[in-house]
């Protein structure tokens, strides 16, 4: 193991998971930043030194993981303080800041492993290893220790030589290394993969597949005996074509005797179909006793006429489903015109196929909802339809559904627009489920996850902040730190710590515009299964409707502090009050703002998002402010009116002064008519 | 009246006809008409020559009622008030001079007597005339007045709610 570094500057690490306590005292890890050891890295990882200050003896390492992939969470949880004999010991999962500007990263945490890689360190070619060595060192030792893992509900995803160390002395087996640091098979060479998994991307290979790993044994197997991974000279392409055509066993452990114990044990590892592959249980069952399973037969032989596409002849529909992915708009055209299905019903006599295929292409099918399939969705579902076991394909992209969360987090992070459009019509648009619902016996755990794609597609299909893409994103997987840029860099993994990352973020770093962007949203959005997107839709309003953007922002934000556990935001609250300027303009009523201004200002103090939120977002307040500001319009419309024929209205004025002159001239007539009448009569009578 | 500050305080101004002013007006002229036939026929039998005055020197009077087709006909009531002032004082001569028709048609031959009985009217169309100037005068100082409560109650209203309600749709 080389060590680059020499100044031993420590680290000490946030431990997620792991015993935070050693005896009495609390468990204290460090990471040596400037000690890399790059023998012990992981694709996709880089390995430090890591002391642990109460066992400073014992020498650990930890796998720094790509902080834009999830990482096997789950798994690591349910392996807290177990140490499975054949692989290495999980000492903790945690978190540190790593690499330029502090920025955190995950790491996997294991003790030095005893021996070395199964691998030639200057070709990185599997080492050789004896026909009668390989069951004791590899294959029965591997077995085991993939049954403990079987027992806890996981798979290793990680099986192959460079992964295995060898102890130098003593009768132990090889030992397992890393499956954790990465999403399930991410990192695994395709040939290591069984055909329907190889042909999937390999982040999104999915993670619920165990006889996966023993089909990694078996090719782990051969390349030991052979001495070299086998298959090397295959592109993609020819190693898929070779797979489908002659088989896993005959490409890759062609050399190897058939009716030797271990040519037994490989045709039983290496078989194409999950439900027939020997489980790790048969595979031991074997190395100890020679105990064959019961043959559940091989494939149907297909001595029929096949379905010429493309120019080639296809006799079974696993073969026709990969060569329809091919060129789709040809694919499309031979399968609405009912070519597929006629050949499936009366060639090849597979009428539950037949019938599966005309309902996907069935304008009138139920399932669609009135809608007419694209092509790339049409020939997508017709190739489940034929080949099951297969991954979905879609256009260019290739996922099992369990894998689409994986892949959707690498495309995200290339910034790959066609694999997001693709993953994310897989998952909007009901493929995933749909593929799920052609498996004959699909495994409980996809089942259940079945649920949760169902809910990811109604998310999905949503276009506000907290939902769509990032939705999808963060909804399948739970394990992905939060990815929005300003607070990336502290590796967010558990939405309670939102807060107290923002309320750095502001004091140290204040953003200019938005507080919340689509990634953070959809983090909190996907965190607190938030279903409706009233509150958010204002997050993704004009950058010149600042009002709207604040009111989501303080909604969601005191959302997110109504269920922590009471902990006050003071400087960060204080910080809010200043933002929300635009949101208390728009409360009409004077009176009332000032009172709210006021009261915001007094919870301010107190550090309280969650009762700023309530008083703010009061939806009584702004539904009384409404209806009084209207009556206010009106009023004002009348006062208008009025004056307007006060002013304006000349043949009213004129009215008015007629009208009230000749009531001043008959009452002047009527007194100076008495008066004269008075005088002519005082007159005569004197 | 009819502009008072309260009915602009609160509701917007309505021009309704007035029904109940015009119907008390024509009540009065019919009265008019009822207490100068009752005279008349009183002057025929005791003073002839006071009624040849009156019906000649009403003249204008007449001519104004008949010219007059406002509801109420304010005007021709002023006119034949301040005609009837300037008549009754030649009635008045007539009465000294003995009552008779002969003298009453004496006198009409006198100029004075009829520039008195005309400008006794003449003195009703002054007065409207000037009343109606005065109280266009009035009505302008009210409605000024009104006007400016009235944008003080927009000002209070910009006051609470801001220039946002001034916004029309």
């Amino acid at each position: 193991m080389r060590q680059t570094g020499t100044e031993e500057a420590m680290v000490a690490i946030e431990i997620l998971i792991g015993e935070l306590s050693a005896g009495a005292n609390e468990r204290r890890l460090t990471l040596v930043p400037t000690t890399r050891l790059e023998a012990l890295e992981q694709p996709g990882t880089e390995a430090y030194a890591i002391i642990d200050e109460h066992h400073p003896d014992r020498a650990l390492f930890g796998l720094a993981c790509d902080p834009r992939v999830p990482i096997r969470l789950a798994a690591a949880d349910a392996l807290r303080g177990q140490d499975i004999a054949g692989s290495l010991e999980l000492i903790a999962v945690g978190r540190a800041p790593l690499g330029p500007g502090d920025t955190k990263r995950l790491l996997v945490i294991y003790p030095y492993p005893d021996g070395a890689r199964l691998v030639t360190p200057a070709t990185g070619q599997p080492v050789q290893i004896e026909e009668r060595a390989i069951f004791p060192a590899v294959v029965g030792p591997v077995a085991t220790t993939l049954i403990e893992w079987e027992k806890r509900g996981l798979c290793h995803g990680a099986v192959r030589p460079d992964n295995l160390f060898m102890p130098g002395s003593g009768d132990k087996g090889a030992l397992l290394g890393d499956g954790l640091s990465s999403p399930c098979g991410a990192w695994q060479p395709t040939v290591y993969e069984p055909i329907s998994r190889a042909r999937a991307t390999p982040v999104g290979r999915g993670q619920i597949d165990g006889s996966a790993d023993i089909y990694a044994l078996g090719v782990t197997a051969a390349a030991l005996l052979k001495g070299a991974t086998p298959g090397e000279n295959l592109d993609h392409a020819a190693l898929m074509r070779e797979l489908s055509g002659r088989g896993a066993v005959a490409t890759l452990a062609g050399f190897v005797d058939p009716q030797s114990s271990i040519g037994v044990a490989l045709e039983g590892m290496l078989h194409e179909t999950p439900e027939k592959r020997w489980s790790a249980t048969e595979v031991v069952r074997w190395v100890k006793d020679r105990v064959r399973p019961p043959d559940l037969g091989g494939q149907r032989s297909m001595r029929r006429h096949g379905f010429t596409f493309l120019g080639e002849e296809h006799r079974t529909p696993k073969s026709l489903a990969m060569a329809l992915a091919t060129d789709p708009d040809k694919a499309s055209q031979v399968l609405r015109k009912g070519e597929v299905t006629d050949w499936l019903r009366k060639t090849a006599g597979e009428k539950r196929l037949a019938d599966a295929l005309e309902a996907v292409v069935s304008p009138n099918n139920p399932d669609y909802s009135g809608r007419r399939l694209e092509t790339p969705e049409l020939v997508s579902r017709a190739s489940i339809v034929l080949d099951a076991e297969a991954p979905i394909l879609y256009r260019g992209t290739a996922v099992r559904p369990d894998g689409i969360g994986p892949a959707l987090a690498e495309a995200e992070a290339k910034d790959d627009k066609e694999t997001i459009d693709d993953l994310m019509s897989i998952l909007k648009y009901g493929v995933a489920e749909f593929w799920i619902d052609q498996q004959t016996s699909p495994p409980a755990a996809l089942a259940e996850f079945a649920a949760t794609l169902k809910s990811a597609r109604v998310h999905a299909k949503r276009k506000a902040p907290g939902f769509g893409i990032r939705r999808a994103l963060y909804d399948l997987n739970p394990s992905l730190p939060c990815q929005a840029p300003l607070i990336r860099d502290a590796l967010i993994l558990d939405v309670d710590d939102v807060l107290p990352t923002l309320q750095d973020r502001v004091a140290s770093n204040p953003p200019n515009g938005r507080l919340i962007d689509r990634h953070l949203a959809g983090f909190i959005a996907s965190k607190l299964e938030i279903a409706e997107s009233r509150n958010v839709v204002g997050l993704g309003a004009p950058n010149i409707e600042t009002d709207k953007i604040w009111r989501s922002t303080i909604w969601l934000l005191g959302t997110l502090h109504s269920r922590s556990d009471g902990r006050r935001y003071k400087s960060f609250a204080k910080w809010l009050t200043g933002r929300l300027s635009p949101v208390l303009d728009e409360l009409h009523n004077r009176t009332d703002r000032k009172t709210i201004v006021d009261t915001i200002a007094e919870i301010a103090v107190d550090g309280n998002l969650s009762a700023m939120a309530t008083a703010l977002l009061d939806e009584k307040l702004w539904r009384a402010d409404a209806q009084s500001f209207a009556g206010a319009r009106q009023r004002m419309a009348s006062l208008r009116d009025q004056i307007a024929t006060l002013t304006e209205d000349k043949a009213y004025r004129d009215r008015e002064s007629r009208t009230l002159g000749n009531q001043f001239a008959l009452a002047a007539s009527y007194a100076l008519l008495g008066f004269t009448l008075i005088f002519v009569a005082g007159t005569i009578l004197s | 009246m009819s502009l008072n500050s309260e009915s602009l305080n609160s509701e917007p101004i309505e021009r309704r006809p007035r029904h109940d002013g015009d119907q008390i007006m024509k009540l009065a002229g019919y009265s008019i008409y009822v207490l100068l036939g009752m005279a008349a026929t009183t002057s025929l039998l005791f003073a002839p020559g006071e009624l040849l005055i009156a019906v000649v020197g009403m003249v204008p009077a007449a001519v104004a009622l008949f010219w007059d087709r406002s509801p109420g006909r304010r005007t021709a009531q002023c006119v034949a008030a301040m005609n009837f002032a300037g008549v009754s004082a030649i009635m008045a001569l007539a009465w000294d001079n003995g009552g008779s028709l002969a003298a009453a048609a004496e006198l009409l031959t006198n100029v004075y007597v009829w520039l008195v009985m005309l400008l006794g009217a003449a003195m009703g169309w002054v007065i409207v005339w000037l009343a109606r100037m005065v109280a266009g005068r009035v009505i302008i100082g009210v409605i000024n007045h009104q006007v400016a409560q009235l944008k003080e109650q927009q000002n209070e209203l910009v006051r609470d709610w801001g220039r946002r309600v001034l916004d029309e749709d």
